[in-house]
């Protein structure tokens, strides 16, 4: 089964979807039992799923609001809750000027990535999925090698050559590479977005007097607005996230993402701030966990339509 | 770039008080240094011929740091002075924000690169001839004749050294001592620490068992370049040695006697088998609980202890229960030393700024800032008239300025190669695994003498 | 000429037209993915073959060494212990992912309340990244003071005075604990829309042909289940062969993948582990690509769709 497969998995569970499942079938005692006992399984199972999500955010939740004398004590069955609650971590890192740079260069660096992927990578979705060119598949199968790549694959050369072109230490050469390893994921969300609308469409805008370029921009960009708005969420999340190259490309603390500063985010003399690490890495996720919760659908739609490439 | 007298030229300046963690050391270092500002004194070589007279006001320290926190708290708000009105620098402060090994990469990568980001950099003993020898560090040779070398302590001096060029100025030193509770070992019927390593294992296990104490020595055993500091200790106080940068011995009966006394920190239940992941501070928070009753630790830790306020709120224990002692030997005949060092002054090659970045280098190294430093944030200086000044340890009876003198006890810097970072590498993974259990003491040995002369025959 | 032939003439030259613009418009992407991607590689593989350092240039590499830097990295015991440790990790932590993804799938294809805030609880660690996710675990099984070190150490699994990361296994067993947290969402989606596409009818039918729900999951849905598996497969597989972040901030030096090998040498930058990492770097590579090809030659996955 090819990719088409995964594409229009959500919105073909729709029409075959019977109403009220399998279970209905079966009618009589033997029925209602094993539905008891299949509910079972599945009410366990949620409930194992939510609290294995949740359990591990609300521990770190805990130790961003313990103040620090019960961070720095050995713990006890009742350090499992809170001694008292304290914001001082959460201040401490809001007062960090560091901290606060770092939120800037992600955004910097995941909305950079995610406008050039969007530019670039836009107008190559619509042409590998409605233009008919020579080496289209090559050039399909090219982007999609490029998912296999490991990222340490290339990092040597990079850093010689952003080193004699004087771009280490700058966000250009992570926005670059990280630009290349989501281009296919953001292409082929798109790719599929396209596909689906109705082969007549730029036709009728030519028709019109419009050129392929036009119709793209004026007719296929706006029916296709939530494929774009998944592929630059998709773009966004995983750019946001992305360690090795900002890890290897920028060595001023100042320029850091938030992913290489938090790592290293060790500011008590005692111990490492435990609990504004907590904090620091519960104020950078929220955006993210946000995204996630409110654009869960064109995430999944995304992700299943991208599935080929990760 | 030639600066015009009425340009002032920008300093960019790495800092760092604490050999390990450098970070949580940055808030006392600026304290300090803006105090050495503030003090504003004679005795730095000035020379002030260029003309500009600015007053202090017009002296700025620009910074990216996040330890403005602990500069307010100092009473300081920036711009942070450095200088006197005799020295014309506006100073940016560049901050690093990590540890050791992290400062190192970050460094390292900008002076590969070529970048003149930092002119100045205040930096661990064994770069002097990591980026000496790459030609990255501007050569002081001529600046700093071996007249003016002469006052300080010449290990240090050495760690500058390679090539018979001079890459760097001794900026303060940086130790090991024993920190233990007098208390517990009092309440034991010890009236005086370990002099060597069996009494410390002893005494641990009596005072644990009697005084239901969790635990015995803590020291930082990881996989970093604190712990290749620590497994060398180890060997140095059993007698032995491990490289000098050219050739290995490692093998030697006493270097393994040194890593078996490592292990068995670990094996006779005087230390925890987590040390094996304990950098400096997951050491020192159980101490300072009051939770063991030796701490292998560097000189920061003094401050840490007068200071417990300071050191965030898990402290339980008095300055009084404590006292600092020369770390033990595996017999009394071999005489104390400790693996460790401080931090140089370095001037980057590619810095515009090299007649300012030395003039910077010499004020902060002369006899009256050394003595500012001590007096502010309680490390050694390097100067040797400095460090034999009666009248600083009179005045500061529980400082390391009382143990580190050559006749109390010897500090070694680490092997001088082009390679440390290399050879740190092997030994701090060898010696880890060892603690971890994954091989003895032999074993390690053999391993850190295969590694290391493997780098040594690649390098020459 | 004919009106035939005059709406032929028009549709060759609005096919070239469109030919040119197809091309102008995936140019920027071919460029960017040959000088970024491809033409790198290249470079890696020639770096691997000569004395190179950070400091070397592409144009001179230094001496040429022929295969040597992939001799040095082979009898390097820290390089064979990355290798280890990334393919223990890969072959545990991927199937553990798969079945568990695979719970978590079937769970969500059964109708019940709450059914769509499930769904988007169960992206939250997919969203998280993976850094942060290696950062906090690090610091709840710190030691003494790590809230998850001690409950470990209270239910028993580690001894009181050790921790997780002071134990090669206990904290390679860690590392593949958050993996699998982070790593379970992507495999549940992609299994979950492989479910909504198997026909309910066909699971009736198996019903009425008195198949137990075992029987059916095993007869019916897996079988279909096919492609939406070997697809999420191929992708943990690579991720997992290739993880950094998660080695590199939660097991620091003390556990190493071919990544992090990769990383230290290369930023480390001297003439001693430059080499070695441009060597281990295309092994990296050259592995990658046949865990592909063996999943898309040997298993059949299908990847790029037939025009």
């Amino acid at each position: 089964m090819s990719t088409q497969f995964e594409v229009s998995a959500v919105r073909r569970s729709r029409a075959f979807r019977h109403p009220g499942g399998a279970g209905r079938i079966e009618p009589g005692h033997h029925a209602a039992k094993r539905r008891q006992r299949v509910d079972l399984v599945l009410w366990g199972g949620v409930t194992v799923i939510l609290l294995s999500v949740v359990l591990p955010l609300l521990l770190v939740l805990k130790i961003s609001l313990e103040p620090p004398s019960a961070l720095n004590t050995f713990p006890h069955w009742s350090t499992l809750l809170p001694h008292s609650l304290t914001f001082s971590h959460y201040t401490t890192i809001f007062k960090d000027s560091q901290f606060l740079g770092s939120l800037k260069s992600s955004l910097i660096i995941a909305g950079a990535t995610t406008i050039v992927t969007l530019l670039i990578g836009g107008p190559a979705a619509y042409a590998l999925s409605r233009l008919r060119f020579r080496f289209r598949t090559t050039i399909m199968a090219g982007i999609l090698a490029i998912s296999f790549f490991p990222m340490v694959a290339i990092i040597a050369p990079m850093f010689i050559q952003f080193k004699e072109l004087g771009l280490l230490n700058s966000y250009f050469a992570v926005i670059i590479t990280d630009t290349v390893f989501v281009l296919p994921l953001a292409i082929w969300i798109l790719a599929a977005f396209f596909r689906q609308l109705p082969p007549d469409l730029e036709r009728a805008a030519k028709v019109d007097g419009a050129s392929t370029l036009q119709a793209f921009w004026h007719v296929i960009v706006p029916l296709s607005a939530p494929g774009v708005v998944s592929a630059a969420i998709l773009t966004f999340i995983s750019t946001w996230n992305e360690y090795l190259f900002a890890n290897t490309f920028l060595f001023d603390a100042s320029k850091w993402p938030v992913t290489v500063l938090i790592p290293n985010f060790e500011q008590s003399r005692l111990v490492p701030d435990y609990g504004a690490q907590a904090a620091a890495a519960l104020v950078v996720t929220i955006p993210i966990l946000l995204l996630v919760l409110f654009f869960q659908r064109r995430i999944v739609s995304g992700l299943t339509a991208g599935a080929v490439v990760g | 770039m030639k600066r015009t007298d009425d340009q002032i030229p920008t300093l960019n300046l790495y800092v760092a008080t604490n050999r390990r963690q450098f970070l949580k050391q940055g808030g006392s270092a600026l304290a300090a240094m803006s105090a050495l500002g503030l003090a504003a004194c004679g005795g730095s070589s000035s020379s002030s011929s260029g003309g500009l007279n600015r007053g202090v006001g017009n002296i700025a320290l620009g910074t990216t740091s996040d330890v403005v926190p602990a500069f307010t708290a100092s009473g300081q708000k920036q711009p942070f002075t450095l200088f006197d009105a005799q020295h014309k620098f506006k100073v940016k402060y560049v901050q690093e924000n990590s540890d050791t090994d992290t400062y190192l990469t970050n460094i390292r990568t900008q002076l590969r690169a070529g970048t003149d980001v930092v002119d100045v950099i205040a930096g661990d003993v064994s770069w002097g001839v990591q980026f000496g020898s790459q030609g990255w560090l501007a050569d002081l040779t001529n600046k700093f004749p071996t007249s003016a070398q002469a006052d300080f302590l010449p290990s240090m001096i050495q760690s500058c050294t390679w090539n018979g060029k001079l890459y760097g100025v001794p900026f303060y030193m940086d130790d090991g001592y024993l920190f233990y509770r007098k208390d517990l070992l009092e309440r034991a019927g010890y009236s005086a620490p370990p002099q060597t390593w069996s009494e410390l294992q002893e005494m641990s296990l009596k005072v644990m068992q009697d005084q239901k104490i969790k635990y015995g020595f803590m020291f930082s055993g990881a996989n970093f370049e604190g712990g290749t500091l620590l497994g060398i200790e180890f060997v140095k106080t059993s007698g032995g040695t491990i490289t000098d940068g050219k050739t290995v011995t490692a093998t030697s009966p006493r270097a393994i006697e040194g890593l078996t006394i490592e292990r068995s920190m670990i094996t006779k239940g005087i230390s925890p088998e987590a040390v094996a992941d304990y950098q400096e501070p997951n050491a020192e928070a159980p101490f300072i609980a009051g939770d063991a009753v030796f701490l292998r630790n560097w000189t920061y830790e003094f401050e840490d202890i007068a200071n417990p306020k300071g050191t965030g709120s898990g402290a339980k224990i008095h300055p009084s229960q404590v006292g600092v002692a020369p770390l033990p030997r595996a017999s009394t005949s071999i005489s104390p030393v400790n693996v460790g060092g401080g931090w140089n002054l370095y001037i980057n090659a590619n810095s515009p700024n090299q007649e300012a970045g030395w003039e910077l280098v010499q004020y902060m190294t002369s006899p009256a800032q050394q003595t500012q430093t001590f007096e502010a944030i309680q490390y050694n200086p390097t100067r040797l008239s400095v460090l034999n000044d009666g009248g600083l340890a009179a005045k500061y009876p529980f400082s390391a300025i009382n143990l580190a003198k050559a006749e109390v006890m010897q500090t070694i810097t680490p092997p001088r190669s082009p390679f440390y970072k290399d050879m740190s590498t092997v030994m701090a993974a060898q010696f880890n695994a060892m603690l971890r259990g994954a091989q003895t003491p032999e074993q390690t040995a053999h391993n850190v003498q295969s590694g290391l002369e493997k780098i040594v025959s690649q390098s020459v | 000429m004919s009106t035939a032939a005059v709406r032929l003439g028009r549709q060759r030259s609005r096919s070239r037209s469109e030919r040119h613009t197809a091309w102008a418009m995936v140019a920027p992407t071919v460029v960017i993915v040959l000088a970024v991607a491809f033409l790198p590689v290249l470079e890696t593989m020639w770096l691997s073959l000569h004395h190179s350092t950070a400091s070397s240039s592409l144009s001179n590499p230094g001496g040429f060494a022929g295969l040597r830097n992939f001799s040095a990295l082979f009898s390097d015991p820290v390089f064979a212990q990355s290798l280890k440790y990334t393919a223990i990790f890969t072959v545990v932590a991927v199937p553990i992912e798969l079945v568990i993804g695979m719970g978590v799938a079937l769970i969500l294809h059964r109708r019940f309340r709450g059914r769509g805030f499930m769904r988007a609880i169960v992206l939250i660690p997919w969203g998280f990244p993976l850094a942060i996710a290696a950062v906090l675990a690090r610091l709840m099984l710190q030691s003494p003071f790590g809230i998850l070190g001690f409950l470990l150490q209270q239910v028993g699994l580690i001894s009181s005075s050790s921790s997780v990361l002071s134990n090669n296994t206990d904290l390679l067993i860690g590392v593949i604990v958050v993996d699998v947290w982070t790593s379970v969402p992507f495999i549940a989606l992609l299994l979950l829309a492989g479910l909504q596409t198997i026909p309910n009818d066909v699971l009736a039918a198996a019903k009425v042909d008195g198949a137990t729900p075992v029987q059916s999951f095993f007869r019916v849905t897996l079988p279909l289940l096919k492609p939406a598996l070997l697809v999420s497969l191929l992708f943990r597989t690579l991720q997992a062969w290739a993880v950094y972040d998660l080695f590199y901030v939660m097991a620091e030096n003390n556990i190493k993948s071919l990544s992090t090998y990769v990383y230290q040498g290369v930023i480390n930058g001297d003439v001693l582990s430059f080499p070695p990492a441009t060597a281990a770097a295309v092994f990296t590579f050259a592995t990658s690509l046949a865990i592909a090809l063996v999943y898309i030659k040997g298993f059949g996955v299908r990847t790029v769709q037939d025009a």
